[in-house]
């Protein structure tokens, strides 16, 4: 073949260093963009706080798995609630309350293992731990942790008025421990940002923690604390307006209660259940408990629940009995068949 | 027919001492044994031993391990006989296959109330150790699960007389799966008011196990009464569906070329 030469001559191989250095470039590209990505986005880093290694184990597995899981135990530890206490806790809290309810806790605790955005969990296991069973520091910091968890959250500002509620009403659950006002408020502030931050609004929820009423309890404790005009400032906002030459007395808090506790009587209709939220009350402390008539029902719902099992003969007898003959009837047919099939093989060999 | 019986017994017998010397069924069983323990550590804030979750995950991974058993045991009957052609030196002692079947079926049945006799009396120890309380309801759950778990077995013993392994883990799992959800599948023909739909459902939840008449967990975890007479009907289904899968298998068995 003409005009092709014998011996091409080879290409310059690529100089180390040259390689080395992109290699290099590439690896602080990527380091980069990674920390970069995390930085704008925000969320938690594993810097920002002490994973365990069971934690960094569940993070492994994909996020739909962990919520599937999460929102198996959320939907169990719902059941537990309503079922009632098992015989070795009888007696220590009733059927469709989670005040006391210590069998909820584990399930509580992995739910949020697993997935640890979901804001009513920390609510409910937070208040029940702070309110309910002597564990005010336990419930704080999973409160806060929640806090931590969820920055983004567009319910974000309820966690922070949950620790808040604790702080504040906390005389009236537990003797001996004092209420803090004063950090409450702040918590109240942080919530109230939280949720302009956030866009709060934007999901609605059931949950009484809406601005106004978290603006309504503000405004006592500042008024409790001196502050009559940021008080009025705060119930300005709250859409329940005084004229500046009302007096500012626990009076008009009971009015105020009153409008409260219509507001919240279409939403306590459509969450008739032992996890419903927090209800205030008109005169004196806002109650996240439950109140009696309520614990009352849903004990007698469940009561009806023990004498109407789930599994009774009356539901499925008919149907297995039938089942049962129809099969006896049709294995008796096919042993026939089989001794003759076999006696027919055995002759043909 | 005392000679068939003595020859079932004898294979089923065999069977089960196979199956405890099966070194990664004795793998699984001590990996269980700490999870079992570890539903102690689930005392968050030293608020106590909690019975009802330790026996909603007593249960379950008991349930799983069944099921283990089930698969593991049973895709090692019948198969590997034919493949490693031992299953003819039984034949030729005994005049009819399908007694070999259910030889074998009885074989692994066996091995699963064994394991589960432990599992279930190790929670059941647990439990008191911890509450001083007696829960006699788990002995209720645990014969449950064995005996869903046997109809399971019959199915897969049946499928696998005629199958290959990954035919018989498919079907397996899908017979497993749609034995749950035949109520669901039920309310969407209801919904649709579609008859004939309605009637090609119930044909096939007639001939294929409902596995949802054996979820009786929320009865033990509660502690809900439950009804004796319920408990030997669900035994009478049981006998019935195994029977006749197993009926099944020998029937395909004995016409098989072997």
């Amino acid at each position: 073949m003409d005009g092709v030469p014998e011996n091409l001559p080879l290409p310059d191989p690529p100089r180390k260093w040259l390689v080395t250095l992109l290699f290099l470039l590439l690896l602080v590209i990527s380091w980069t963009s990674l920390w970069s990505l995390k930085a704008r986005h925000g969320g938690s880093s594993f810097e920002a706080y002490d994973y365990t290694l069971s934690e960094l184990a569940v993070r492994i597995l994909p996020r739909q798995v962990r919520d599937l899981v999460a929102g198996y135990l959320w939907l169990t530890a719902d059941e537990y609630i309503h079922f009632g206490p098992s015989k070795a806790n009888a007696g220590r809290f009733l059927a469709g309350a989670y005040a006391g309810n210590t069998e909820i806790i584990p399930v509580l605790e992995m739910a949020l293992f697993f997935d640890p955005t979901r804001i009513d969990a920390y609510a409910i296991l937070g208040r029940n731990l702070t309110l309910f069973l002597p564990r005010f520091k336990d419930g704080i910091r999973l409160l806060q942790r929640g806090v931590f968890y969820n920055q983004d959250d567009p319910q974000l500002h309820e966690l922070f008025t949950e620790i808040a509620f604790n702080f504040g009403f906390i005389e009236d659950y537990r003797s001996g421990m004092r209420n803090n006002r004063t950090v409450g408020l702040k918590y109240l502030n942080a919530a109230i940002r939280a949720f302009n931050r956030n866009n709060g609004g934007r999901e609605k929820t059931l949950s009484i923690w809406r601005p106004e009423n978290i603006r309504a309890i503000q405004a006592r404790w500042l008024l409790e604390a001196g502050k009559r005009e940021q008080a009025m400032e705060a119930l300005k906002a709250a859409g329940l307006d005084q004229t500046p030459d009302m007096p500012l007395s626990q009076d008009v808090f009971r009015s105020l209660g009153a409008t409260l506790t219509a507001r919240l009587s279409a939403q306590s209709t459509s969450t008739a259940s032992g996890t419903s939220t927090p209800s205030i009350k008109p005169s004196t402390a806002p109650s996240p408990e439950p109140d009696h008539s309520e614990k009352t029902e849903t004990a007698h719902g469940d009561d009806e629940h023990h004498h109407e099992s789930p599994w009774n003969l009356s539901a499925n007898a008919r149907e297995a009995l039938f089942h049962s003959a129809g099969l006896m009837v049709i294995a008796g047919i096919l042993f026939f068949t089989s001794v003759s099939g076999f006696r027919r093989s055995s002759a043909k060999t | 027919m005392l000679r068939s019986l003595s020859a079932m017994l004898w294979i089923g017998w065999y069977g089960f001492l196979e199956t405890l010397r099966n070194r990664l069924l004795l793998g699984v069983a001590l990996l269980v044994l700490p999870m079992l323990g570890a539903s102690l550590l689930l005392n968050t804030y030293d608020l106590g031993f909690q019975a009802k979750i330790v026996k909603d995950i007593g249960l379950n991974i008991i349930s799983v391990f069944g099921l283990f058993i089930v698969l593991i045991l049973s895709l090692d009957q019948i198969i590997p006989d034919i493949e490693r052609r031992s299953i003819y030196f039984v034949l030729t002692r005994m005049t009819r296959r399908d007694i070999y079947l259910f030889g074998r079926f009885l074989g692994v049945a066996a091995s699963l109330a064994f394991y589960q006799t432990i599992m279930g009396g190790l929670l059941v120890l647990l439990l008191y150790s911890q509450t001083g309380l007696w829960y006699d309801e788990l002995a209720v759950g645990i014969f449950v699960l064995f005996l869903k778990q046997c109809v399971l077995l019959s199915v897969i013993l049946t499928l696998a007389t005629f199958t290959s392994k990954i035919v018989i883990m498919s079907l397996g799992i899908l017979i497993y799966s749609l034995g749950h959800t035949y109520d669901i599948f039920r309310m969407l023909a209801e919904k649709q008011s579609n008859t004939l739909l309605s009637w090609f459902i119930e044909c096939v939840a007639f001939f294929l196990p409902d596995f949802s008449l054996y979820e009786i967990r929320i009865n033990i975890v509660h502690e809900l009464p439950f009804q004796a007479s319920s408990l030997a009907i669900l035994a009478v289904y049981t006998c019935a569906l195994c029977m006749f899968y197993l009926a099944l298998g020998g029937n395909i068995l004995s016409r098989r070329d072997l």
